[in-house]
């Protein structure tokens, strides 16, 4: 029996590492172009270790070239704040749709359904109109307020707090919970799984997306790191591409670092042992 | 302390009647038991009265003032829910001071801010000491660090009693808190529960579909059926004089034994499946109510189909000629009958329950007539 399992697994185990190979090339590809010298990465031969690193050359002309930390702290209060607001619509909206009876219902959740269909592109242009007349344009209000109500959040929610059991939301009525308090005080923390699901989705949308800062703002003290790459592309001396692959490391670093965070709390997070 | 009024509610959900108009008075101090097959409608009138639900009509009263507008929270009932309900998130000493915390602490004093004023820091202080009280009366205080997950049932049914006891509120509502525990600990939880009732003297209603449960516990129990009460009354008078057919089949284990019979207008019973042109009723008699006896000299006879002995008892299931199983007590130590044996059943005619078509109960003294 062990050696045949042995060979499974370890079939299994080679099958997958190459798929796994395959997705992370490029970014492999990213990380040792990274630390080459410029005749280097135009060298017909591949090296994926260099022989004359050129690491602390290419990052500090990435911090230098382009005002990177500033990037880095716009993306952070960008996605911060429209993970935040969403939390804040998504839960109590979430809440009334899984657990509250009250007309309309169905038909709100139908809106719902419709909505996740609608890609935010297809309504990019009345959204730069809109912000243009409210005068928004340009600012971190016109990069965060179009995410505040993500439809996807409150599906996901939904969903989860379908599986809730009505008695604890009705011990917390008899306990005197406001219903807000009970979004907040029951439902959120029985929710953590769910919710860092929704944030690991959210902040890496929001982190990587190019297209809407691109539209909505253009002075670059509010560019958010995707925007500011470009600024390595454009430079005079053109495609810098040392710097530009150190600035890339850079920016996807934080996510990195946030998902491995965020997978354990997947792991630990079964909250609902406790219930029966 | 609150004495509850239910007056003529009745639910409707689009065209399926849960409750068809009950009224239930509930005395100050009362222990009463809602029981019932399930779907009776139970647990929607014990949510009625809890606020969780809105009835379609008719109202409830507590302490004489009508309620219906009222939220659960301004209705001061505390309850213990089947599953326990108790917040996955929190440790048990928090679990059972989310009542007092939610009544006492104004919003800024609830809030992460709220535990560095003073007059939050002072009411805290307060409510651990309750709670580390409540927790003692429970004997639950070694437990008071630990997350519900890591309780057993019997723990976790303490804890949600302790959250429901904390705020010392004016009656209980339980709704099936034992049903999951093992036989065990059920039976020790209704020992508890029932002490617990008599030290707090609080009106408790408790719904159950277990009539055993209904029995050891309750001052008085009402027995729903289809949407209705169909009998109120203490448990003695429900086991021995059950007003409805379907009452005297749901309350006793065994059940109950119901035989077609014929009545004639003096008020002499025979057994008989046949069509008659005679009244036709349901004649009913507890197990213990009959003993065995000689073949012909008793009203009824047949064979002995199975012997159920539960060491203190001998429930013996007699096949009889007319394919009924009537099944008899017996005691243990007197003469073994055997699998197979041709018996007569006596009936004590001064136990026997005889119900009308309408299953309602006919009053008067019968007395049997020979049999077949």
């Amino acid at each position: 029996m062990m050696p045949r399992s042995f060979a499974a697994s370890a079939f299994r185990h080679a099958a997958l590492l190459s798929i796994a190979t395959f997705a992370l090339l490029p970014f492999a590809v990213m990380v040792s172009t990274s630390i080459k010298p410029a005749n280097e990465i135009f060298s017909d031969t591949v090296r994926w270790w260099p022989q004359k690193l050129a690491m602390i050359e290419n990052y500090s002309e990435a911090f230098s070239a382009a005002p990177l930390m500033l990037y880095l702290v716009n993306g952070v209060v960008v996605t911060a704040a429209i993970f935040f607001l969403q939390v804040l619509v998504a839960l109590p909206a979430a809440y009334a749709l899984a657990k509250l009876r009250f007309f309309g219902r169905h038909v709100a959740f139908g809106f719902v359904l419709f909505c996740l269909l609608i890609p935010y592109q297809a309504i990019a242009v009345p959204l730069f109109i809109l912000l243009y007349y409210v005068g928004l344009l340009d600012s971190y209000s016109a990069l965060v307020l179009p995410f505040t109500i993500s439809v996807f959040g409150i599906f996901l929610m939904r969903q989860f707090f379908m599986g809730v059991p009505d008695d604890l939301v009705d011990a917390a009525r008899m306990d005197g919970m406001s219903e807000l308090s009970i979004v907040w005080r029951v439902m959120l923390p029985a929710a953590v799984p769910a919710l860092t699901a929704f944030g690991v989705f959210s902040v890496v949308a929001h982190w990587n997306d190019y297209f809407w800062p691109l539209v909505a703002v253009s002075s670059d003290s509010y560019f958010t790191p995707p925007l500011g790459i470009m600024a390595f592309r454009n430079a005079e001396a053109g495609n810098d591409f040392g710097p530009l692959m150190a600035a890339a490391t850079i920016i996807v670093a934080p996510l990195l670092a946030l998902f491995l965070l965020a997978q354990r709390r997947f792991i630990e997070g079964i909250a609902f042992t406790g219930i029966k | 302390m609150a004495g509850v009024n239910i007056r003529s509610v009745a639910k409707t959900f689009g065209e399926t009647h849960v409750l068809k108009g009950v009224d239930l008075d509930i005395r100050d101090g009362e222990f009463i038991s809602l029981v019932g097959p399930s779907g009776c409608g139970k647990s929607t009138l014990l949510r009625i009265i809890a606020g969780l639900e809105q009835q379609s009509s008719g109202n409830i009263l507590l302490d004489g003032t009508a309620v219906d507008r009222m939220r659960p929270r301004d209705r001061d009932l505390a309850m213990v829910f089947q599953s326990y309900a108790l917040y996955p998130h929190l440790t048990v000493a928090e679990n059972i001071a989310v009542p007092l915390i939610m009544r006492r602490l104004n919003a800024t004093e609830r809030s992460v801010v709220g535990g560095l004023l003073p007059s939050g820091r002072g009411k805290r202080k307060e409510i651990a000491a309750e709670v580390e009280r409540v927790c003692e009366a429970l004997s639950i205080s070694m437990l008071k660090d630990r997350k519900p997950a890591a309780l057993s049932g019997g723990q976790r049914q303490r804890v949600a009693l302790a959250r429901a006891m904390v705020r010392k509120p004016s009656a209980f509502l339980m709704d099936e808190p034992l049903s999951n525990l093992d036989a065990k600990m059920r039976v020790q939880a209704r020992g508890e529960i029932a002490a617990l009732h008599r030290q707090l003297g609080s009106t408790f209603i408790y719904v159950t579909h277990d009539q055993a449960e209904a029995m050891t516990m309750s001052d008085r129990i009402a027995v729903m059926m289809g949407g209705e009460i169909l009998q109120i009354d203490t448990p003695d008078q429900v086991y021995q004089m059950p007003q409805d057919l379907r009452v005297a089949e749901f309350i006793g284990s065994p059940k109950i034994n119901v035989l077609q019979a014929a009545m004639s207008e003096n008020g002499a019973l025979a057994f008989t499946s046949a069509d008659t042109d005679s009244n036709r009723v349901h004649a009913a008699f507890r197990p213990e109510a009959a003993r065995l006896a000689g073949e012909a000299e008793a009203a009824l006879g047949g064979t002995i189909h199975h012997i159920e002995n539960l060491g203190a008892d001998l429930f013996v299931q007699v096949m009889t000629a007319g394919g009924d199983l009537v099944i008899v007590r017996c005691d243990p130590s007197g003469i073994r009958p055997a699998i197979g044996d041709k018996v007569g059943i006596h009936v004590d005619e001064t136990r026997l329950h005889v119900f009308g078509a309408d299953n309602r109960r006919i009053a008067g003294a019968f007395r049997l007539e020979g049999g077949r």
